[in-house]
């Protein structure tokens, strides 16, 4: 529950989740590419993207090439989060297995 | 995307998150933690790691800032246009103390200062009169928040880790239960 609400918080921030969302739509984005996307001020985005990542929604690995490069992705928890939000939540989703499950019958 | 559709996610997040703060009485609460390299830092990732537990976000600059933005330049966008509560400074190096000078004057930041300094350079446990005591003094007459701590447990202040433990739970209890918008 405490995990759920840390990335609620995360997530109540239109910069925030504009970000999350094009992590999601892009996995492995650039810091430098997701800058250019949302069109927010690289200092400020690079704090939105420091709270999505210590809310445990969404990691980053390091990759150099002639100057160190940030890549973004979702985790688990991170997936499931936006595949839930996305479609309408976890109730819709449950109501969408069980109409799958009678199908398969 | 549209923009319709990313509203209706935000009133979605938001109706989710009341919800569970009024189920667990608690809410989150964004707490950044500035210190010293070294053994600072080790000590800031294990107060991280507790601040997590409670269900808090804790962040530490230089281990969750990505590396192509200067780090003084996102500290200052962070905490000028973010939306972080706390801002914890320990001051024991003078990289901290730069830090704390720096934000010391700007009038948004300065409100969500918590200092904690040694004990003996504290402006009124301490017998130091140097300079810093004395803007530490400053900031206390008119912001408040400047406690005295003492890691070494020899005296009776509290260590760095109890009096942040302590502060970001009183104030995340205030907020869930409305005393802080």
């Amino acid at each position: 529950m405490r995990r759920r609400l840390r990335a609620y918080r995360a997530l109540s921030n239109r910069i925030r989740l504009n970000a999350f969302l094009e992590i999601s739509r892009q996995p492995g984005v650039s810091f430098n590419s997701l800058s250019r996307k949302i069109g927010v001020e690289r200092g400020l985005l690079a704090y939105h993207l420091a709270v999505l990542k210590a809310a445990g929604i969404v990691k980053v690995s390091y990759e150099r090439r002639s100057k160190q490069t940030s890549k973004y992705e979702l985790t688990r928890e991170g997936e499931k989060l936006a595949q839930e939000l996305c479609s309408g939540g976890r109730r819709a989703n449950r109501v969408k297995k069980r109409v799958n499950k009678w199908k398969t019958l | 995307m549209g923009k319709q559709f990313r509203n209706r996610i935000l009133v979605r997040i938001s109706l989710r998150k009341r919800r569970i703060e009024k189920k667990i009485r608690e809410t989150g609460v964004i707490i950044v933690l500035l210190g010293a390299g070294g053994r600072g830092l080790r000590q800031r990732r294990m107060l991280r790691d507790e601040l997590a537990s409670m269900g808090m976000i804790a962040l530490i600059p230089e281990d969750d800032f990505p590396g192509e933005v200067a780090p003084s330049l996102v500290e200052e966008a962070m905490l000028s246009k973010g939306d972080v509560e706390l801002v914890f400074i320990n001051v024991e190096s003078w990289g901290t103390v730069t830090e704390f000078t720096q934000f010391h004057r700007n009038r948004r930041i300065a409100p969500k200062l918590r200092v904690l300094v040694r004990h003996e350079h504290h402006p009124l446990y301490g017998g130091s009169a140097s300079y810093l005591t004395d803007v530490y003094l400053t900031h206390l007459a008119v912001f408040g928040h400047v406690y005295a701590i003492d890691d070494s447990r020899k005296t009776i202040f509290p260590t760095a880790r109890e009096t942040v433990v302590k502060l970001a739970d009183r104030y995340r209890l205030c907020k869930a239960l409305g005393f802080i918008r």
